[in-house]
């Protein structure tokens, strides 16, 4: 680990691991990148969870990996280090490498990593900035680094006030940025049975009698999902639909019941559609490149519920 | 009805995000012990069954007239998915939810009774499958027409549901066998609920040029006769006939390969682009392009279409017999087991640029890949040999999209060597498709069966797309039937017979070595 940290110290290392991996191995390896991958995180988080989500997303999205771990309060110096992330693909005799550069801030700081970051871009690829602490993505000092990715991707869930986070996601969208919520995407599952549901002639033809829907969230406040799916629900099947909630215990969205003249119709989410892994999450988004313009309506929907 | 349309008019539905979906069906394979239903179809399903693309009802039913019960041939069938699944591992549980939808059952194809019976066992599973069918024809030829005709006078042609039946190449043997097939089918099947496989199309790199093409500002530009020289296919295997001499003497490599894949794969690097990505207009374009190319006149086809078979060779050190020693092959047999053919498109974009196709059993190796060679600068500045003339006009960039094994995208182009002087040297700037996106590609099977399912046909062939390609190869053929060759004319292990490199020499081109 080096005390002081320049952009062409890392790009030097990260040319002599390459160098040292081509000779480990007989086959040499494969080196693959595809993007930047900026992984932001508060340093009280597990370092293996970074790690450990990157091993299973360059699978599909190799890149040059940077995972940022910014502590709260003072302090100077970066610091840093690199490695590879290699693996090993099913019948093959090649291993696929990927680098990835682990930087250690503190939150006074973040201007001279937005420096050193801007240095390490994969050159001529997308950017991605998967930020995994609200806190950080609410820090005004973390709003240049939002604006150098071309995507980014945060999460509501489990905000105190969700409400203030969806409106910060709906600033940075205003200004031209393409965030996007995890929370959203936490619900294509759910939103994928709802409509395989109404796939159904018969269902479909029951769909003009809904004035209702209610949605069973997890205990506490609405949480952003249950937010977005109102909106979303609404967006889809008309303004007539007025969205309601009911708190259980369980996942953030557990059930959603379409009622009306003579129409009751229940449906129950399963716990893997209704509580995918992270990693799955951002293994959707990294493979998005259009813009979502469904979401651009149900943030502005769930803002105006809220 | 469940499918495209109901996602269409679904407000529920979400084209960014949502995966497409593949709605209920029973699939029924005719052919169920036959080579491909082993090999390739049902390792494609339960690979799809795998990645849980498979429907969340279907049932498969596998027909042969072997009496076996359900349990034995899963049995068969879980061997020959460990055995040719392709780049997956195996995973026991999952067999066994897979094998519980597997059925088999027994029956003569050209016994009506037996589609009254397979009604009978379908109708069974209804509620799983909401009455939708997809009929697999991986059987010889010759059962086509009675297997059709046996589901028309069953009634399984007809929903509930939808009806589709998937055929397998050869579509007929000559023009009059293909437009009699496509006759029969249709009298039973509309058109579209027919289902024409040509695996070449369902494979990854075969469709990324569509992508490479179409997605791009930078290559559509270059794509014309101002700027190609000439385009290059070639489609090489290393191994013989393996044990199918009897079959394969009597087709050959221009009606089992050029007459289908090559030329689907010549239509998609030179068609126009589509008005929309869908299935009838990119088929569309696909055929128009089919159409455009200039049919051989008699006295033409001596030196724009040569035949070859291999004769002894080794490969390894290994002693390899010639195709006429192989078991099964009449020794005098004429067969081609090699073709090269030179065409033209006449259409504006590519009048007067030729397209070399060659394809071969026993060649060096076996790869698959596209060459699209560029005109030369017009002057060189940098080498001139001792003569004054130009040295890299032999070394002329090349685009070359690689289909198997290794999929990818290389462009070579000239660079300065190190050092003093002005010495220029080809490299090539490569994309691999292992190092840009990692994961296992699907095989083509698995893409077009899901494509099947989910009715879309874009990357199968249609009526008019297999009588325009049958147009082209069927006066090559009739002038080949009518003359005889000394064969064999190229060793095993070698890229084929002189003459294939005469024809391009005669326009100052080289086969370029893949």
């Amino acid at each position: 680990m080096s005390a002081a940290v320049s952009p062409e110290g890392i790009l030097k290392e990260l040319s002599q691991l390459w160098v040292s991996l081509g000779k480990e191995d007989d086959a040499g390896v494969l080196r693959a990148c595809a993007m930047t991958l900026i992984m932001a995180a508060d340093e009280s988080e597990d370092s293996a969870i970074a790690g450990e989500m990157l091993a299973e997303l360059i699978h599909e999205h190799p890149s040059r990996a940077i995972v940022l771990r910014v502590r709260s309060g003072e302090g100077a110096a970066l610091e840093s280090r690199v490695l590879a992330q290699c693996w090993m693909p099913f019948g093959k005799r090649q291993q696929i490498c990927c680098e990835q550069v682990e930087i250690t801030s503190s939150e006074t700081s973040l201007a001279e990593v937005r420096r050193v970051l801007m240095a390490l871009l994969a050159p001529d690829l997308p950017v991605l900035l998967v930020c995994r602490s609200l806190r950080l993505f609410l820090l005004e000092a973390f709003r240049p680094l939002i604006a150098a990715a071309g995507k980014v991707i945060a999460d509501s869930r489990g905000a105190a006030d969700p409400v203030m986070v969806l409106a910060a996601i709906a600033s940075h969208r205003g200004e031209g940025r393409n965030v996007q919520d995890l929370a959203w995407t936490r619900l294509t599952g759910i939103r994928q049975e709802i409509a395989a549901h109404f796939d159904r002639p018969e269902e479909a033809a029951r769909l003009s009698s809904v004035r209702r829907v209610e949605i069973t969230h997890a205990t506490g406040p609405v949480p952003a999902e249950a937010l977005y799916l109102a909106a979303w629900l609404r967006h889809a099947a008309g303004p007539q639909v007025v969205p309601s909630f009911a708190a259980a215990e369980g996942p953030p969205v557990s059930q959603v019941a379409f009622l009306g003249d003579g129409v009751e119709i229940r449906i129950p989410f399963a716990a893997a559609i209704a509580a995918p892994r992270d990693c799955e999450l951002l293994h959707e988004e990294l493979g998005l490149a259009a813009p979502d313009s469904i979401y651009d309506r149900v943030l502005a929907g769930a803002l105006s519920l809220a | 009805m469940v499918g495209a349309m109901a996602e269409a008019s679904n407000p529920f539905h979400d084209a960014l995000r949502f995966e497409r979906r593949v709605p209920p069906c029973a699939i029924v394979i005719f052919g169920a012990n036959g080579d491909l239903t082993k090999r390739k179809l049902i390792p494609a399903l339960y690979r799809l069954a795998y990645e849980r693309r498979m429907p969340s009802g279907y049932v498969i039913y596998g027909n042969s007239r072997t009496e076996m019960p359900d349990d034995v041939y899963r049995a068969k069938m879980k061997e020959s998915v460990k055995q040719f699944l392709e780049d997956s591992p195996f995973d026991e549980e999952l067999w066994s939810q897979f094998a519980q939808s597997l059925y088999y059952v027994a029956g003569d194809v050209q016994d009506t009774a037996f589609y009254s019976k397979l009604a009978g066992r379908l109708k069974e599973h209804d509620q799983k499958t909401a009455g939708n069918m997809l009929f697999y024809l991986s059987t010889q030829p010759s059962h086509y027409e009675p297997i059709v005709g046996g589901l028309g006078a069953a009634g399984l042609n007809q929903g509930p549901g939808w009806r589709r039946v998937v055929v397998e190449k050869p579509f007929g043997i000559d023009m009059a066998t293909a437009k009699a097939l496509n006759r029969r089918l249709q009298a039973v099947f509309p058109e579209s609920a027919i289902y024409r496989i040509d695996h070449y199309l369902g494979k990854e790199t075969v469709q990324n040029v569509l992508a490479v093409r179409f997605a791009n500002g930078i290559f559509e530009p270059l794509w014309n006769r101002r700027y190609v020289n000439n385009v290059q296919i070639t489609a090489a295997e290393s191994i013989g006939v393996e044990g199918r001499g009897a079959y394969y003497q009597e087709s050959g490599a221009l009606r089992d390969m050029i007459q289908n894949h090559l030329l689907q794969v010549m239509a998609t690097i030179a068609m126009e682009p589509s008005a929309a990505f869908e299935p009838n207009a990119v088929r569309d374009e696909r055929a128009k392009l089919l159409r455009s190319i200039r049919i051989l006149k008699e006295e033409e086809i001596a030196t724009h279409a040569v035949p070859g078979q291999y004769g002894p060779g080794s490969m390894g050190g290994k002693p390899i017999p010639g195709f006429r020693q192989e078991p099964g092959v009449n020794p005098e047999a004429q067969t081609d087991t090699y073709v090269a053919a030179t065409f033209f498109i006449d259409n504006w974009r590519w009048a007067g640029v030729p397209f070399y196709i060659r394809t071969g059993k026993r060649l060096p190796k076996r790869v698959t890949d596209i060459a699209i060679q560029f005109n030369a600068a017009p002057l060189s500045l940098f080498e001139r040999d001792n003569m004054g003339g130009n040295q890299h006009l032999a070394r002329p960039n090349l685009l070359i999209i690689r289909v198997q094994p290794e999929e990818g995208i290389s462009l070579r182009f000239l660079s300065k060597n190190p050092g003093g002087g002005m010495k220029l040297r080809p490299v090539s700037m490569d994309f691999n498709y292992g190092s840009s996106f990692g994961v296992r590609t699907p095989t083509a099977y698995e893409t077009l069966l899901v494509d099947a399912l989910a009715g879309d046909a874009t990357l199968y062939t249609r009526q008019d797309m297999v009588e325009a390609s049958w147009a082209v190869v069927q006066p090559i053929l009739d002038y080949w039937n009518s003359h005889k060759f000394e064969f064999p004319n190229y060793e095993a292990g070698t890229w084929g017979p002189r003459q294939s490199d005469e024809m391009l020499d005669r326009r100052g081109h080289l086969w370029r070595v893949p």
